[in-house]
C-alpha cells in the first residue's frame, strides 16, 4: 500500500499543512526537508481567499510587530548608557569637572545614535506624527531613563531643574510632557545615593544643598497634585513616583538631622573639653 | 520651577478634558453595541437572518459610524494614538466582530479588511476620513472573537437542527484558523486569544462528529 503520493489529490482542507512536502516521503531516503512542518508560512496552492487575505494581513503585522521590536530594543540600549552616565556622574564632588564633560558628552552620543536611530524606526514606519504615540509604550522607558540621566548632570552642573525648553536646546530633541515628568521624578533616588555618598566623605554642603533641591522640588510636585493634574486618573504611576519621591527627601533630610545633631554633640564635647 | 508647574498642569488638564469628550462618545459606542448585542442574541434563539440584517445596519452601523465621525473629526491620528486607542478599541473590535458575523451569516464568508474599512469610511464625512485609523490589530481581534461567538452559534444551530449551518461554520473557521496562523502573534492579550482558538474549533469539529456519527448530517 502506498501512502500520498504525488498523483493523490491536493487536500480540500487547506489547513492540513504539510501535504505538499509529504508527497515525497516514499520517493527516496527521508530528509529534514521531507518532514511535515508545524506551521507553514504560505501555501502557493491555496486558492482560498480567505488565505491570500490572511497573507496580506500577516506581512502588514509583521511589521508593525518588527517596528515595535526595533523601538523597545533601542530603548533598552538608552536605558543601559544612561545607567553608566548616572553611575559616572556619582562619582563627582565638585571639583572633577571632567566628570561633567564625560557625562555631557555621553548623553550627546546617546541623542545622535540611539535617539536618532529611534527616530529612523519610526520615520520608516510612517512618517506621520502618531507614530510617536503608536511606538510610544516600547520606548517611553528608555526616555526617562535619559531623562534621570540628563537632569542629574544639569543639576551637578548648573544647581538647577532642566526645563523641557533646556531639554531640546541641549538635546535638540522634544521628550513627552509624561516622559519628563517620569524622569525627573526618578532623579531624587538618585540625588538620595549621592546626599548619602558625599556626607560619608565629609562633604556636607552637598548633602544639604541636595537636601533642599529635594524638598523644593517635592512642594512643587504638591502643587502639581493640588492642582488637579497628579489626580489624573490615567496614571497611576505618578502617584507612586511621589510616594518614592517623598521617601527619598525624608531619607536625606534624616542625613542632613544626623549630620547636625552630630556636629552639635562635636561641638558640645570640645566646649566640655575646653572647660 | 513656576513656569515648569503651569505648563504641566495644563497639560494634564488638557488631557482630562480630552479624555471626559471621549469617555462621552464612548457611552454612545457601548449603547448601540448593546442594542445590537440584545438582536444577536434573539438571532441565537430563532434564527432570523432578516431582523437580524436590518438592525445590524439601523442599529449598530449607522450609529456606530455617526460616533467614529464625530470622535475622528476632532481628533487626528496621533490623537487617536495617544488617547483614544485604550478606550474605543476594545468597542471597536466588538463592532468588527459583529460586522464579521453578520457577513458570514449572509455570504458564508469572510468581510476582508479592506472591504470593512470601505464601510465605515462610507459613513465618514470629509474631515473625518483623513484623519481615520482602522488598527490592523482590531481586525484581527474581531477575527478572533468572531470564532467564539460562531462556536456558540454551532451549538445552538445543532440545537435546533439547523444542521446545514453548522457544517458551514465548521468549514468556515478551519479555514479562518489555517489563515491567522499565516501570522506571527506578538507575545501579548491577542496572541492568547488566538491561542484559545484551537479549543474552540475543537468544539465545533466535535459537534461535526458527533452528527456525522449519528448519521444526521452526510
Amino acid at each position: 500500500s502506498q501512502q500520498s503520493s504525488s498523483s493523490s489529490a491536493p487536500p480540500q482542507n487547506p489547513s492540513s499543512v504539510g501535504s505538499k512536502r509529504s508527497t515525497s516521503t516514499r520517493d527516496g531516503p527521508k530528509s529534514h526537508d521531507s518532514r511535515p512542518h508545524k506551521k507553514q508560512k504560505t501555501i502557493s496552492s491555496s486558492t482560498d481567499p480567505i488565505f491570500s487575505l490572511f497573507q496580506g494581513l500577516s506581512v502588514e503585522y509583521e511589521r508593525l510587530v518588527n517596528s515595535e521590536e526595533s523601538a523597545y530594543k533601542l530603548s533598552r540600549d538608552i536605558t543601559r548608557e544612561s545607567k553608566k552616565v548616572i553611575s559616572s556622574l556619582q562619582r563627582y564632588h565638585g571639583k572633577n569637572h571632567t566628570v561633567l564633560d564625560q557625562a555631557e558628552n555621553a548623553l550627546k552620543k546617546i541623542v545622535s545614535t540611539h535617539i536618532a536611530q529611534l527616530q529612523k524606526v519610526m520615520d520608516d514606519y510612517d512618517k506621520a506624527e502618531y507614530t510617536y504615540f503608536l511606538f510610544h509604550k516600547k520606548f517611553s522607558f528608555g526616555l526617562e531613563e535619559f531623562m534621570e540621566g540628563l537632569s542629574m548632570y544639569w543639576y551637578l552642573k548648573n544647581g538647577s531643574l532642566i526645563s523641557s525648553k533646556e531639554v531640546a536646546d541641549f538635546a535638540g530633541i522634544h521628550i513627552d510632557t509624561h516622559d519628563y515628568i517620569q524622569g525627573i521624578s526618578d532623579l531624587a533616588g538618585e540625588l538620595m545615593r549621592y546626599a548619602t555618598a558625599r556626607m560619608a566623605r565629609g562633604d556636607k554642603e552637598s548633602c544639604f544643598n541636595a537636601t533642599a533641591f529635594l524638598q523644593q522640588m517635592y512642594q512643587n510636585y504638591m502643587r502639581l497634585s493640588v492642582e488637579g493634574a497628579l489626580t489624573y486618573k490615567g496614571k497611576e504611576s505618578y502617584r507612586f513616583k511621589m510616594r518614592a519621591f517623598l521617601q527619598s527627601t525624608m531619607k536625606c533630610e534624616k542625613l542632613c538631622a544626623e549630620l547636625m545633631a552630630r556636629d552639635a554633640e562635636k561641638v558640645e564635647a570640645k566646649s566640655v573639653e575646653a572647660k | 520651577m513656576d513656569q515648569l508647574i503651569t505648563e504641566v498642569s495644563e497639560h494634564f488638564a488638557k488631557k482630562e478634558s480630552i479624555k471626559t469628550l471621549i469617555k462621552d462618545q464612548c457611552v454612545e459606542l457601548d449603547t448601540c453595541l448593546m442594542q445590537f448585542g440584545q438582536h444577536l442574541q434573539q438571532y441565537h434563539m430563532d434564527f432570523q437572518l432578516n431582523e437580524l440584517e436590518t438592525s445590524f445596519s439601523s442599529k449598530l452601523v449607522s450609529p456606530f459610524c455617526k460616533t467614529l465621525d464625530v470622535l475622528f473629526t476632532k481628533f487626528d491620528q496621533a490623537a487617536f494614538y495617544e488617547h483614544m486607542q485604550h478606550l474605543v478599541s476594545d468597542r471597536f473590535r466588538r463592532f468588527v466582530m459583529a460586522t464579521l458575523f453578520v457577513h458570514f451569516l449572509k455570504d458564508r464568508e469572510l468581510f476582508s479588511y479592506s472591504s470593512l474599512l470601505s464601510l465605515i469610511k462610507s459613513h465618514l464625512s470629509k474631515p473625518a476620513l483623513s484623519h481615520f485609523v482602522f488598527p490592523i490589530e482590531v481586525y484581527l481581534w474581531g477575527c478572533c472573537m468572531v470564532v467564539s461567538e460562531l462556536t456558540r452559534l454551532a451549538l445552538n444551530a445543532t440545537t435546533h437542527k439547523h444542521y446545514a449551518l453548522t457544517q458551514d461554520i465548521q468549514k468556515f473557521l478551519s479555514s479562518l484558523y489555517a489563515g491567522m496562523k499565516l501570522i506571527t502573534f506578538k507575545n501579548d492579550g491577542l496572541r492568547k486569544k488566538f491561542d484559545s482558538l484551537k479549543y474552540d474549533v475543537k468544539q465545533v469539529d466535535h459537534i461535526l462528529y458527533d452528527l456525522s456519527i449519528r448519521q444526521l448530517i452526510p
